[in-house]
């Protein structure tokens, strides 16, 4: 032993450190066994099952925005307003072609015909000489003729004239009670302008007249969104989970067709349309992957169904001058279906890609469309329209095959706008 | 036992009393954010489902015919409404289930001395399908038939997902301590 050794032996050999005191704290809880089973759930139970947590301030504000009724009411009852101010206004009796040119031009049906005798007999009362004291724009408020009589009653000075009670076309004999109103003298005031003078027409419109044409051919390009809505059956139990994941990360986004359509008029009321429909049907597909430091990220891609399908409708057409309506219904017959984009599958740790599994159809089937298309003339000549139409379509057959665990079924609306133009 | 005040809340909201609605909002906030926060991964996302919460609890208060307790309505309405949010959005990929969990997020804590806080990140870890079932099991009480019930899945995989995210949970606090230590 040195006498090095002896101080320090002497200054440090009974030395007691201070120590930490949560050492013991830390010992026993590497000593004891972290819990397992029904005692982990204790302990997260214990001290979290009534935990309260600090709510946001604003939480309160954000609860009565969220809680503001949407005013539906008022949305459906304008549109309520909107429908029934349409109704009336193509079928109320006042508002129908009685007048229009294109009734002049076709004299084919017994209505029009009627509307000819009614404009006949306008022009007639029109030309009628009257009283001094009766303006001569008045003279059309005359008493009305009675139609099936075939004789105008005698009123205000003028004499009773028979009327024919047949159509007048340039083919038919002309009676002679119309031969003695052709020869009557027309006389023409003073006031009277270009327009209300004879052979000008008797219409108050302005100088030039909307000419709607008729044409039994008449071809429409029509584009427009659409909502897409899928469903997914599933033949077995076990595809459960596999359906599960897809409708949890397949929303849809805004999908859109466009339809060139060729349409044949078949009576007066009834038209048959068909054509070529390219439909675009698109799905957000969602995932998470693991990126760096562990994070989630979020990816997102588009699903895309395209087909193209030929729509076989029957259209009835409710009459109106310029604007007009056609209900439209039938079939459409999918020609092609093509299909791209991804999915999740339980049993993969990355997402599939759809077209690989060859589950989809890729031809012929059947779905319904009924539509409803508003056309607005445009111009005097009567040859192109304007188109709005709302539409409903429904694929009561899936999209995927018979053997395809999954069956893909879809409804779809949408609003499509568009131009008609006559053709022949 | 309903308290005579808690009744009047529930009465004048049921009245559409915009006070009451506000009381029952202040009382209940706390305990359901709580739910809340254990349901959600993130904060935000706790909130928005706080707030469909209320929204959907007011709309179908007249539901509850103050039969039980109204906390435990409210909680089992938070429970849905955090169940079908999950349900709508996105699929994450749980296959992976482990390897997605990061290894020793969180301050080094002995077991013994974990917190309310600390507990609740480790439940927010935890991937969405093991999370939820932990919740509902172990912490709601709900069985394993109820569990598949209400999320559409085999009661196997229920009880399958609940020791997967009890395996999760005892690594983190095992990693957690060897770090304290």
């Amino acid at each position: 032993m040195t006498p090095i050794d002896d101080l320090f032996r002497e200054g440090l050999g009974d030395r007691k450190p201070d120590v930490p005191q949560d050492l013991w704290a830390k010992i026993a809880a590497k000593k004891a066994a972290i819990p397992e089973g029904e005692a982990l759930d204790h302990l997260f139970a214990d001290k979290l099952a009534q935990r309260q947590a600090p709510v946001p301030t604003d939480m309160w504000a954000r609860i009565v925005a969220a809680r503001q009724p949407v005013a539906y009411r008022s949305y459906a009852a304008l549109l309520l307003l909107f429908l029934l101010g349409g109704l009336v206004y193509f079928l109320w009796p006042g508002t129908q072609v009685q007048g229009t040119a294109e009734a002049a031009a076709f004299p084919a049906g017994p209505e029009q015909d009627m509307a000819d005798q009614g404009g006949l007999r306008e022009k007639f009362l029109t030309s009628l000489p009257h009283p001094p004291d009766q303006p001569a724009r008045t003279r059309t408020a005359a008493p009305p003729l009675t139609a099936n009589s075939g004789e105008r009653k005698e009123s205000a000075g003028v004499p009773a004239i028979p009327l024919p009670t047949n159509t007048l076309t340039s083919e038919r004999p002309r009676p002679r009670a119309l031969a003695a109103i052709a020869s009557l003298p027309i006389p023409v005031p003073a006031s009277a302008t270009a327009a209300e003078a004879p052979g000008a027409g008797v219409s108050p419109s302005p100088a030039v007249p909307f000419h709607p044409t008729r044409r039994r051919f008449e071809a429409e390009l029509l584009l427009g969104p659409a909502y897409a809505h899928q469903t997914f059956g599933t033949a077995s139990e076990g595809d459960r989970s596999l359906r599960d994941a897809r409708e949890v990360s397949e929303y849809p986004e805004a999908s859109f067709q466009l339809s060139a359509r060729l349409r044949y008029r078949l009576t007066d009321r009834f038209r048959i349309l068909t054509g070529l429909t390219y439909v675009a049907i698109r799905n957000q597909f969602e995932y998470e992957t693991v990126g760096a430091l562990q994070r989630a990220v979020l990816q997102r891609t588009t699903n895309r169904l395209q087909l193209l399908e030929v729509p076989l409708l029957a259209s009835y057409e409710l009459p109106g001058r310029r604007l007009r309506l056609n209900v439209n219904a039938g079939p459409v017959i999918n020609l092609a279906t093509r299909v791209r984009g991804k999915y999740i599958h339980p049993n993969f740790a990355q997402p599939q890609a759809l077209e690989d599994d060859s589950d989809y159809r890729s031809n012929i089937g059947v779905g319904w469309m009924a539509s409803l298309t508003t056309t607005y003339f445009l111009g005097n000549a009567g040859t192109t329209q304007l188109l709005l139409e709302p539409f409903f379509k429904h694929y009561p057959g899936s999209f995927t095959r018979s053997g395809a665990p999954l069956a893909e079924h879809y409804w779809m609306a949408g609003l499509q706008l568009g131009l008609r133009k006559q053709l022949r | 036992m309903l308290s005579m005040k808690e009744k009047d809340m529930i009465d004048g909201s049921l009245r559409g009393d915009d006070r009451c609605q506000r009381a029952l909002f202040e009382r209940y906030a706390p305990l359901l954010m709580g739910v809340c926060q254990r349901y959600c991964r993130t904060q935000a996302e706790a909130e928005d489902v706080l707030q469909d919460t209320f929204v959907r609890l007011f709309a179908k208060l007249s539901q509850y015919g103050f039969r039980g307790s109204f906390a435990g309505w409210a909680r089992r309405l938070c429970v849905n409404v955090a169940l079908k949010t999950y349900q709508r959005k996105r699929f994450t990929l749980e296959q992976t289930g482990l390897d997605n969990v990061p290894e020793g997020a969180g301050a080094p804590t002995a077991y013994a001395d974990l917190g309310e806080l600390e507990l609740l990140q480790l439940i927010q870890a935890l991937p969405d399908g093991y999370r939820i079932v932990f919740n509902l099991y172990a912490i709601e009480g709900y069985t394993h038939k109820e569990i598949g019930d209400m999320l559409g899945i085999q009661e196997a995989s229920s009880r399958s997902q609940l020791l997967k995210a009890r395996k999760v949970l005892q690594q983190q606090i095992e990693i957690r301590q060897r770090i304290a230590i």
